[in-house]
């Protein structure tokens, strides 16, 4: 998973330790983190560079999450919030707890799609608070964004069942056709097995 | 960067607000009407900056001069209201805009930042069009050019810049390159986990913007190819403010060129829109100018003419970057 921690530039001791302990509790597991707080340039994977620099797809919508910390006000952390309501991405905002949280002056709790974990944290808890998000954002089934355009000429009939099958829903055909073939290679055996030998090779 | 104060930025809606390619109600803007609507669902642009959404006009591919000179007025108009400004568009005609509005917003002051949507609208998949700017849709989706487009608007760059994916484009060198679907130019910075600007750019001022919106299109446009009709052509150049002669695919004759000279006052432009060996033989109102867009050309020429009368004047303004 690639996730990617922000925290406003500071001098506030505090502030940096709890940046620290932050960046502490995501380096557990198979993270690739990228943040703000250890160096002057944003690190990233080999991986997510390559698709940046060879395929055009933008840094910041490789992130799987979130996790930015909004004690004190800072127009980037709107930037992050925006994008992760955007692309719907799992994201924590950490404030500390006795503050007000920027986020509020924007949205209710009741206004928060549900993706968006709000949780003040203190000292004793701030290890606790970040494993809960990642065991929670851990159960979400991360769908790789499909990037290749694929050209594909239909009959009148498929249009029609295409339409039938997905107006009035939430899913575009697109995305009714991708599920479909999805559901094909799951269930079919002699791919499943070509996957299994590639994995073990 | 101002860490403090929530900015205030007017979105501008010329077209280009296609939000999902199904086109359902809210989706996109095509009247004033819409606006509450499609805001709502544009909700996480709240997490920026305080938004006021100005209709334009409904764009499209019927976008024209006027409108680019309506976006300019208001720009002016709201001006002292506003902290920056996003002005949403038809992506294939941005490269216009942006070189209209460059033209027109002088003593920039704060950025004014085009943006449109990849989707192809029903209507257009109706007809089939099949254009390939939409390629770049997949990647990019019109929400995170959107957002992009609106940091960018509350950043420091005062200049007309264009947002096309998460790259920022100087708005007086963007043109668009329809093989590919996508925007090109100068490179001001990119959006990635922050706006990052390169090299040198305009910094926003404490001044007001200076919109000088006249343009002149009272224009001869001809295309010199072989058979084109040159009677026609120097009738119409006794009555015409400019010329604007384009001859991509070879030069313009010498011959030609001095039937046209005869025919108008010595402050009319005469635009030479091709390679041009010898420019010291000319005469010194036919400018040859090359090395940009045809449109970036015509759009230069008809906004000098509308600016002053005296040819030496006019010649500063169609040649200067």
């Amino acid at each position: 998973m690639h996730l990617y921690f922000y925290g406003p530039p500071t001098h506030d001791r505090p502030l940096l330790d709890a940046y620290e302990r932050v960046r502490e509790a995501l380096s557990q597991g198979d993270i690739w983190l990228s943040t703000n707080t250890a160096a002057k340039e944003v690190q990233v994977s080999a991986d997510v560079m390559a698709e940046s620099r060879d395929r055009g797809v933008p840094l910041l919508e490789q992130m799987d999450a979130f996790v930015l910390e909004g004690t004190t006000s800072d127009p980037q952390i709107g930037f992050f919030l925006a994008h992760a309501i955007a692309m719907k991405k799992p994201t924590l905002y950490l404030y500390q707890r006795g503050t007000v949280p920027q986020i509020f002056t924007h949205l209710t709790q009741k206004e928060l799609p549900s993706q968006i974990h709000v949780r003040a944290y203190q000292e004793k808890n701030l290890e606790r608070t970040i494993l809960d998000f990642l065991q929670a954002v851990a159960g979400v089934k991360f769908k790789p964004v499909p990037r290749i355009k694929f050209t594909l000429r239909i009959t009148d009939a498929i249009e029609e069942f295409l339409h039938f099958k997905t107006h009035n829903t939430k899913q575009t055909k697109a995305d009714f056709l991708r599920e479909e073939i999805e559901r094909l290679m799951a269930k079919d055996e002699l791919w499943q097995s070509h996957l299994r030998k590639r994995r073990s090779s | 960067m101002n860490h403090g104060k929530r900015r205030s930025v007017a979105l501008l809606f010329l077209g280009g607000t296609l939000l999902d390619e199904r086109d359902r109600a809210g989706d996109s803007i095509r009247r004033k009407s819409d606006i509450d609507r499609w805001m709502a669902q544009m909700g996480e642009m709240d997490m920026i900056a305080e938004t006021t959404g100005v209709y334009i006009g409904s764009g499209g591919p019927a976008t024209s001069l006027q409108d680019w000179i309506e976006a300019g007025r208001a720009i002016g108009a709201l001006d002292a209201k506003h902290d920056g400004f996003v002005v949403f568009h038809y992506v294939p005609t941005i490269p216009s805009a942006s070189v209209a509005l460059s033209l027109m917003l002088k003593k920039m002051n704060k950025p004014v930042v085009l943006v449109g949507s990849l989707f192809l609208n029903r209507q257009e998949r109706t007809a089939g069009l099949a254009n390939r700017w939409h390629r770049a849709a997949d990647a990019y989706g019109a929400r995170a050019s959107f957002i992009n487009a609106l940091q960018v608007a509350v950043s420091d760059v005062a200049e007309v810049v264009a947002v096309f994916g998460n790259t920022i484009l100087r708005g007086a060198t963007v043109a668009g390159d329809a093989e590919t679907g996508t925007l090109r130019g100068e490179v001001l910075g990119k959006i990635d986990f922050g706006v990052r600007l390169y090299g040198q750019q305009v910094r926003r001022a404490n001044r007001a913007v200076q919109v000088r919106d006249k343009f002149d299109t009272k224009v001869v446009v001809a295309d010199i190819a072989p058979g084109f009709n040159q009677a026609a052509l120097l009738a119409a150049a006794t009555a015409a403010h400019g010329l604007f002669l384009s001859a991509p695919d070879g030069g313009v004759s010498s011959a030609l060129i001095t039937a046209v000279h005869r025919r108008v006052a010595p402050n009319v432009p005469i635009v030479i829109f091709a390679p041009v060996t010898d420019s010291a033989a000319l005469p010194k109102n036919v400018i040859p100018l090359w090395g940009m867009s045809r449109s970036t050309a015509l759009l230069r020429l008809m906004w000098a003419i509308g600016q002053t009368p005296a040819l030496a004047r006019r010649k500063t303004l169609i040649l200067s970057d």
